[in-house]
């Protein structure tokens, strides 16, 4: 797991750095704070349904 | 006659900022190595007055998920730099994107020309889950600070835009432009995702 911290532009947020510089991550997750890389065989989180408990 | 294989480094390279003056480069070809896909870079030609893609060339691509969930901040999920200058008086960009989106409120999907307060040239706004696949075109129409579009709200992939009309710019592409993909929610728990995209250079 890699992770990037976000930085705020404005009133958005943006990677802290380019996140193709990491070709092994098979997906990336923001969560307003992170960006959070996810290699082959780890799993993101999954956002709970709504009504759901998170 | 027997012809060999050329490679890649038979052609000179530069970077986009190092390449000589087109006037003085009539008809040659140049790989350029900072821009493009790593390892290839971007093939083009000076028609001697600027330099043009030698065809379509990529200025970026990518199948690896972004997603955001848990903020409601607009949050950049891809970057794509076009070269400054790239577009001359009449060039373009293809954008293809590719997304999803969970949750029944309402966010924002978004692919902006000039950075995150650019204009945004897509923008859906669904309120239910959905898969989506579009393609834009951006060009010049005839001035390096003047860009014409798709309607930006519509049925992905018709491009089809109910009053708001077609979307046009005036940025300034003799510098350089971010072509940004970005993701909104209104309730932090739901996610938008940038399954894939690329980013074309035309003529």
């Amino acid at each position: 797991m890699i992770t990037i911290p976000a930085i705020e532009e404005g009133e958005a947020l943006r990677p802290a750095e380019d996140l193709s510089l990491h070709p092994s991550v098979e997906r990336w997750v923001c969560d307003g704070t992170n960006y959070v890389g996810y290699e082959a065989g780890e799993e993101p989180p999954v956002a709970a349904a709504e009504g759901e408990d998170a | 006659m027997l012809r060999t294989p050329s490679s890649l480094s038979s052609y000179p390279s530069s970077t986009w900022a190092g390449l000589p003056a087109a006037a003085a480069a009539q008809g040659q070809v140049f790989r350029v190595t900072d821009f493009g896909v790593a390892g290839v870079g971007l093939m083009v030609i000076s028609d001697g007055t600027r330099w043009l893609p030698l065809g379509p060339q990529i200025l970026g691509r990518s199948g690896v998920g972004v997603s955001v969930t848990g903020t409601t901040s607009e949050t950049t999920l891809a970057t794509v730099t076009v070269p400054a200058g790239a577009l001359g008086l009449n060039g373009a960009i293809s954008v293809q994107s590719a997304w999803s989106a969970s949750g029944t409120n309402s966010k924002s999907l978004r692919v902006r020309f000039g950075g995150i307060a650019g204009t945004a040239y897509l923008w859906l706004a669904p309120t239910a889950s959905l898969s989506a696949s579009d393609e834009r075109r951006i060009r010049n129409r005839g001035s390096a600070s003047s860009q014409i579009g798709s309607a930006a709200q519509g049925a992905a992939g018709l491009n089809v835009g109910s009053g708001s009309g077609l979307m046009t710019s005036a940025v300034d592409t003799t510098a350089a432009v971010d072509l940004v993909f970005t993701g909104q929610l209104t309730v932090a728990g739901e996610s938008v995702t940038l399954e894939n995209r690329e980013v074309w250079w035309l003529p």
